[in-house]
């Protein structure tokens, strides 16, 4: 009977650690799931760029240096957070985005100029994080970037009694409006915008993008929430 | 040594030449925020370096490169790390990442002074050691493999680069020689054979005809149907060599 006892031990303990093993495994994947997500969200050309200007702002302004630092830590932040929680407020997410854009102003200095009309009303509807975010920074990625003369980047909301509507505009560079390896990271940008909003809101939410008149205009339709 | 800077950010283009004050030999003669306005200024300056970023609106630093008649030497400033591969197809010093550590900087001019010295080392060995140019006339014994030609210098239509040897055409037949293009290119007569790209040489009377191509560059079709691509860069000192 002891022999038995031993036996089923042996069985136990060796069961117990292959389910402990593939329990790590699926953590670790879920881990890299995220990584992989992250990566993809946050372009890390816009943070040496940042870091490179911010460096040389130090001489000719250090108050306004650090001003940026913390700009940039908060972009950071936000960008790292971001999967932390489903949805945020529309006034926490443009926080973030204006801390963007002061940021790509000193690469772009006066050749960006920025647009909102934001209602309060709007302000306290929720939004997946990072959203709106994805695409201010495609507008600067694919349309100013291309853009010698720059232009205006106008981000505006709408509400209806049951849907919130975003729109982003930029101007584009009619001579290359879309240069095969922008459009191509444009997508898949867009395609996490997309995935996300699948997940969180099923075939109640929408992203639309076209060009009209050497204009890029996505608009992001969601059904309108506000935090309890 | 005269110097330009080509880069958007006006933050990044000042910086830049704040860091190069330290570096005596290296004279900063202008600066550009656009390819565009970095051609005119290039065009009357002619400088021997440039400082050159990648991504700019509208154009890029490889288009800018693609567009010169001269070449010259390069130092790439930016903050993507992808084009360094590519960054080899052109007379490039150094890559350097944003943000450029003082370090960082002082090796890529060290190695500007280093190729500078190899360089004129090279000329007058070379200059001493280099064996006389050939005529049209001359004829080449060419030992490829098993086989041995007599080769005229005329009947040469075209030399192709394949890594470390080089193959001629001519007549009915093909020969591997083991030189580089370059090699081969200064024992070959100038006035009679061009450098259509960085793969061919080709003879100028087995052209057969010329067309030119949408971005600014012509086709070569030889007189045994092979066509060859002349580079952009090199199209204008044909035409040069072409023309009355």
């Amino acid at each position: 009977a002891a022999w038995v006892f031993i036996y089923g031990f042996i069985v136990q303990s060796r069961r117990a650690r292959k389910m402990e093993i593939s329990n790590l495994q699926l953590q670790n994947s879920l881990k890299e799931a995220r990584l992989n997500s992250l990566s993809s969200q946050l372009n890390p050309h816009f943070i040496f760029n940042a870091l490179n200007n911010i460096r040389f702002v130090i001489h000719e302004n250090p108050r306004h240096a650090d001003r940026m630092i913390t700009a940039l830590s908060d972009i950071l932040r936000h960008s790292l957070t971001a999967d932390r929680q489903d949805k945020i407020t529309l006034a926490e997410e443009m926080d973030v985005i204006e801390r963007y854009i002061s940021i790509v102003k000193l690469q772009h200095e006066d050749r960006l100029a920025v647009v909102q009309d934001i209602p309060d009303l709007a302000r306290r509807c929720l939004i997946p994080p990072m959203s709106l975010h994805l695409l201010v920074e495609n507008a600067i990625k694919h349309g100013f970037e291309n853009l010698r003369s720059g232009g205006t980047l106008c981000i505006t909301a709408t509400t209806t009694a049951d849907r919130l509507t975003l729109q982003v505009i930029n101007p584009v560079n009619p001579e290359r409006p879309l240069a095969d390896k922008a459009n191509r990271n444009t997508g898949t940008g867009l395609d996490n915008i997309t995935h996300r909003l699948r997940l969180l809101y099923g075939e109640q939410a929408q992203l639309e993008t076209r060009i009209q008149d050497n204009t890029f205009i996505a608009r992001l339709a969601l059904p309108r929430e506000t935090s309890p | 040594m005269k110097a330009m800077i080509i880069e958007d950010s006006r933050l990044a283009r000042e910086g830049l030449m704040r860091m190069l004050k330290n570096f005596g030999h290296i004279t900063i003669t202008g600066a550009a925020d656009h390819p565009q306005a970095a051609r005119q200024l290039m065009a009357e300056q002619r400088p021997d370096l440039l400082f050159l970023d990648i991504h700019m609106p509208g154009e890029s630093g490889f288009e800018l490169l693609e567009s010169l008649d001269y070449t010259p030497k390069i130092i790439f400033t930016t903050a993507y790390s992808e084009y360094a591969v590519k960054s080899f197809d052109y007379n490039t010093v150094d890559y350097l990442l944003k943000p450029i550590s003082e370090e960082r900087l002082q090796s890529a001019i060290a190695k500007l002074s280093q190729s500078e010295e190899t360089r004129s080392e090279f000329t007058q060995t070379a200059n001493t050691l280099v064996e006389p140019p050939l005529s049209l006339s001359s004829r080449l014994f060419i030992k490829d493999g098993d086989r041995c030609h007599l080769v005229d210098v005329g009947k040469i239509r075209y030399i192709e680069s394949c890594k470390n040897y080089v193959r001629l055409f001519f007549e009915d037949n093909k020969a591997f020689v083991k030189k580089s293009l370059n090699q081969v290119e200064t024992r070959l007569p100038v006035q009679d054979f061009f450098r259509a790209n960085r793969q061919y040489l080709v003879n100028i009377h087995a052209i057969a005809d010329i067309q030119p191509t949408v971005g600014d560059g012509y086709d070569l079709t030889m007189t045994d149907g092979q066509t060859i691509e002349v580079s952009r860069r090199n199209a204008a000192s044909l035409k040069d060599r072409l023309s009355l």
